[in-house]
């Protein structure tokens, strides 16, 4: 299986009047073709700016070193004119805030239009003008084959839901329509950040739902804190922290039997059993500027071992299970 | 410690007189109805999704919104007949945690200023008291008192938190109203955040009203639950086994999604387009089990086994 | 107070405030810094020269000397607008945007009013009616000026009332009395100051578009009645520029200075603002 993206020392700064802020350290991942690739970690540890790095929107960050291969081209040299080729047309995103994300002066299906002329005419989304005339019949076929794959059968309802604008549509149906949106432009890659930062149980079941049906015909990542997301819909699950992968391996085993001490943490933290005391500790947020040396755990981190202080830990691999972490140099190499 | 019953609030939303033409005057039935009891001591959980009116329950009972029907009483007293005095000793114990902590906390001041306004408004103590009692309640909330110079915005989300939590704790209030104080932070904050809650709860012997849509939080640290589902309770039980022994299909569905269950009665689009003013059990249109009856009679809230009340006419 | 340290920050500000102050200044010490007396004859039409730095008029009445006095006018009048239009209009903000109720849309109703009729007209009219002078021109003008204080005004008490702080503090039981004192009115004062400096500078443009109709007092020697004069005594017909460019310029430095100021003390209200114009 090829790798359809492949991250390599990724390396992203943000110059402040505070400090450099070192968001991303030598982040290094793989997304296979067909896979879907789940990022846990907490806000802070870089996700963001890795997603953001990817499109090219990191900015005023820089990327002061590393590679990022999209099917074996590195995007990080290219300029902005190539990237606007990429960005919608290689690499589709569902942003985070369904409430924001649509124009709320035109309806969902000129909307949906949009994203169809860029696929076309494959410009830049700078080069599209809105037409507010209704979507075209070609148009509306592939509408209804993406709205299928999510599980919205075409017909009234669906007529319905082309007519309307953002807000007369439940957050959970916007979801949807984003998710849509980034499906119609036939991306190589698809990337949801925090997709279920909705509130309701209800929208975010329906949105597990819709991404679970795309697991079956896309290349995914997904990017969430949530453990019941990314049990959901990855096969693989790579976590984060202090801008690094500090852990990463088939989803089922990271997620049942995880190495790191701070995923450790993060998994137990959202267990809610009666009778069980919480695993609450006084994490600190990481100070991004004053990078600790060593290990970036290490001041947290209840097994630290003396040298975790001084030096940063390697990648220690198995077969297909990565662990950032000194404790298991010595079963590894 | 609060008796509440036949709680109901209406919103009337009026159009403009043009619009009304097509769209009549309708009322929205946030809080339909809802009786319950919280005993002294106690964490009672509510469970809600959006549009359950548990925020809307919150702030009547914190008399931050007016009442359309029905009483709550602290202590014996109707909170909604208090005055003066009486009001302002009735605002220092029942206090609230909030959702989202940015906009409770005022940009502008900086965290001593802000935690000092509860003790300046009940005149509470001279200044050396108030910064001796404010750094003491900080060192509660795990936050070091050099934290009084900063302000909000340079805070991270779980430091707004704490902050919030323990201005709300310096009046030393008995009861502590929580709607969905942990939503929107990281796992780990969050956790951190409610174990610090019920730490406090255990130190200072308050009884927690505790309001989420997260089941698992609620259930885990809850002594009895509600679920509320639009402006009703719809089922009311220990939380100790609530699980297993829930069973009003609502509840049963939430438990559903929960648990991930594949053969869970997926509802398309629950809050969408459904009249208030119709007569009967608000989840008729979305019931598996619904009966004749549902459609016509709002099914009461009855025990079905001591201490177990459900709202439904299936379950009888 | 915060003001003077933000003022210190800001270069916008700190210009407007130079040239204001040169302008102040100018205002104060006028009959000191003339070299000649404004009232004295001279020669007609003279150019400028050493002796009459702008010339003189029509009637032989030197010019720079008119525009040293006649700051203290032109300044005088839009600061005492100022003054009138913002305290109508705070009153009126504040008790509508408190009150609500039937007193919220009376008020709002008024001001809406006043709002929808074009200013400058209706001043004129009234101007008209009631007659030249300085107090009357005050009043005229600060009749136009105050509602749209008011409506600003209103619309932050509003946000500021709603806003999840000022609840917090009711839940603590803070009266209404006390949510006015600490959180609503330090809210406000930003916005008055800036509102203030605006409706300076509205005022100002608005006494000298009076003056040059003539309607303003002949006996106050303002810019705008400079203006007037240059206009109705032939200074415009015979390109006599030192008579005509200086007043105009004068009030346009001003209202601009007065802007520059306004910008900051806008920013200083809201921190996002703020952060923009630092960058």
């Amino acid at each position: 299986m090829t790798d359809m993206l492949r991250v390599s020392d990724l390396h992203v700064h943000f110059d402040t009047p505070a400090g450099v802020v070192r968001a991303n350290n030598g982040v290094n991942l793989r997304v296979a073709s067909g896979e879907s690739l789940g990022i846990m970690g907490e806000s802070g540890c870089g996700k963001t700016v890795l997603l953001l790095s990817l499109l090219h929107l990191q900015q005023p960050g820089r990327i002061v070193r590393g590679r990022i291969l999209l099917d074996g081209q590195d995007l990080v040299p290219l300029d902005e004119r190539e990237m606007e080729r990429i960005r919608g047309r290689s690499i589709a995103l569902v942003p985070q805030n369904q409430a924001t994300a649509l124009n709320p002066a035109y309806t969902v299906g000129q909307q949906l239009s949009e994203a169809l002329v860029i696929r076309r005419q494959g410009g830049s989304l700078g080069a599209v003008v809105v037409r507010r005339s209704a979507p075209g019949d070609s148009d509306r076929e592939e509408f209804i084959r993406v709205f299928s794959t999510l599980g919205f059968e075409a017909g009234p309802a669906l007529d319905r839901l082309l007519r309307s604008y953002p807000h007369q549509l439940s957050g959970g149906m916007r979801q949807r329509v984003l998710i849509a949106m980034a499906l119609l432009l036939q991306p190589r890659l698809l990337i949801a950040d925090e997709p279920t930062t909705a509130l309701d149980r209800a929208v975010k079941a329906q949105t597990l739902d819709s991404l679970q049906r795309l697991r079956r015909s896309f290349t995914m990542m997904v990017i969430s804190h949530d453990i019941e997301t990314i049990s959901a819909t990855c096969d693989r699950v790579a976590i984060m922290y202090g801008g690094r992968i500090i852990e990463s391996g088939p989803r089922a085993e990271v997620l049942a039997h995880p190495h790191h001490p701070y995923s450790r943490l993060l998994l137990r933290a959202q267990r809610r059993e009666r009778g069980e005391p919480l695993s609450a500790i006084n994490a600190e947020t990481l100070d991004l500027i004053h990078f600790p040396s060593g290990c970036p755990f290490h001041t947290a981190c209840p097994d630290a071992l003396p040298r975790c202080a001084n030096e940063p830990p390697g990648e220690y691999s198995t077969k297909d299970t990565m662990v950032a972490c000194h404790l298991y140099h010595t079963e590894a190499g | 410690m609060f008796e509440v019953r036949g709680l109901r609030r209406y919103f009337v939303v009026r159009h403009n007189p043009l619009a009304r033409i097509h769209h009549p005057d309708h009322v929205i039935r946030a809080v339909d109805g809802i009786s319950f009891d919280v005993a002294e001591g106690e964490t009672f959980g509510i469970i809600g999704e959006s549009g359950s009116g548990k925020t809307t329950l919150a702030r009547t009972m914190l008399r931050l919104s007016p009442l359309t029907g029905g009483t709550v009483r602290f202590r014996g007293r109707d909170v909604f007949a208090m005055n003066g005095s009486e009001l302002r000793a009735y605002r220092r114990l029942v206090q609230p945690v909030f959702q989202d902590a940015d906009s409770t906390l005022d940009p502008r001041q900086h965290v001593g200023s802000i935690l000092e306004e509860p003790l300046l408004i009940h005149r509470i103590g001279d200044d050396a008291e108030r910064r001796h009692r404010i750094g003491m309640t900080l060192n509660q909330v795990n936050l070091s008192p050099s934290f009084m110079e900063r302000h909000p915005t340079e805070l991270s989300g779980g430091q707004r938190q704490r902050v919030a939590l323990a201005r709300s704790l310096l009046l030393q209030p008995a009861v502590l109203i929580a709607d969905e104080p942990t939503s929107g932070l990281d796992p780990l904050v969050a956790t951190q955040i409610l174990a610090l809650l019920l730490r406090l709860k255990e130190e200072r012997g308050l009884t927690v009203l505790l309001i989420s849509h997260d089941l698992a939080t609620v259930m885990y640290a809850a002594d009895r639950v509600a679920v509320m589902y639009r402006g009703r309770i719809v089922e009311l039980a220990a939380a100790n086994g609530f699980a297993a022994q829930s069973i009003h299909p609502y509840t049963r569905f939430l438990l559903g999604m929960e648990q991930r269950l594949p053969d869970n009665h997926v509802v398309e689009g629950v809050h969408e387009h459904i009249h208030d003013d119709a007569a009967g059990c608000p989840y008729v249109h979305a019931c598996p089990h619904h009966l004749h009856a549902c459609h016509h009679e709002a099914p009461p809230l009855s025990e079905s086994s001591p201490g177990h009340f459900v709202a439904c006419h299936a379950a009888q | 107070m915060r003001l003077s340290q933000h003022v210190r920050h800001n270069r916008l500000a700190l210009a407007g405030s130079a040239i204001l102050a040169v302008f102040s200044l100018a205002a104060i010490f006028a009959t000191v810094i003339t070299p000649q007396d404004p009232q004295v004859h001279f020669n007609p039409f003279l150019s400028p020269s050493l002796a009459h730095l702008l010339g003189t008029d029509d009637v032989g009445r030197d010019i720079f000397a008119q525009l040293v006095v006649g700051t203290r006018v032109s300044l005088l009048v839009g600061i005492l607008t100022g003054l009138l239009a913002v305290s109508v209009g705070v009153l009126v903000g504040l008790t509508a945007g408190f009150r609500r109720g039937a007193l919220d849309e009376l008020l709002m109703g008024l001001t809406d009013v006043v709002l929808v009729i074009p200013a400058l007209p209706l001043v004129i009219l009234v101007s008209v009616y009631v007659g030249p002078g300085v107090w009357n021109t005050v009043l005229v003008i600060g009749l136009v000026l105050w509602p749209s204080t008011a409506r600003v005004i209103r619309s932050q008490v509003l946000s500021v009332r709603q806003s999840g702080y000022v609840e917090s503090a009711r839940a603590l039981g803070a009266t209404d009395a006390w949510m006015m004192r600490r959180h609503v009115l330090p809210n406000v004062l930003p916005l008055i100051l800036a509102k203030f400096v605006l409706t300076v500078a509205a005022a100002m443009l608005m006494e000298a578009s009076l003056s040059f109709l003539g309607l303003g007092d002949p006996t106050a020697n303002s810019w705008g009645m400079m203006l007037h004069y240059a206009f109705a005594r032939g200074g415009f017909i015979r390109e006599l520029w030192w008579w005509y460019l200086p007043p105009g310029l004068c009030i346009g430095l001003c209202i601009f200075a007065l802007s520059l100021i306004s910008l900051s003390v806008e920013s200083e209200s809201d921190p996002r603002l703020r952060r923009a114009l630092e960058r």
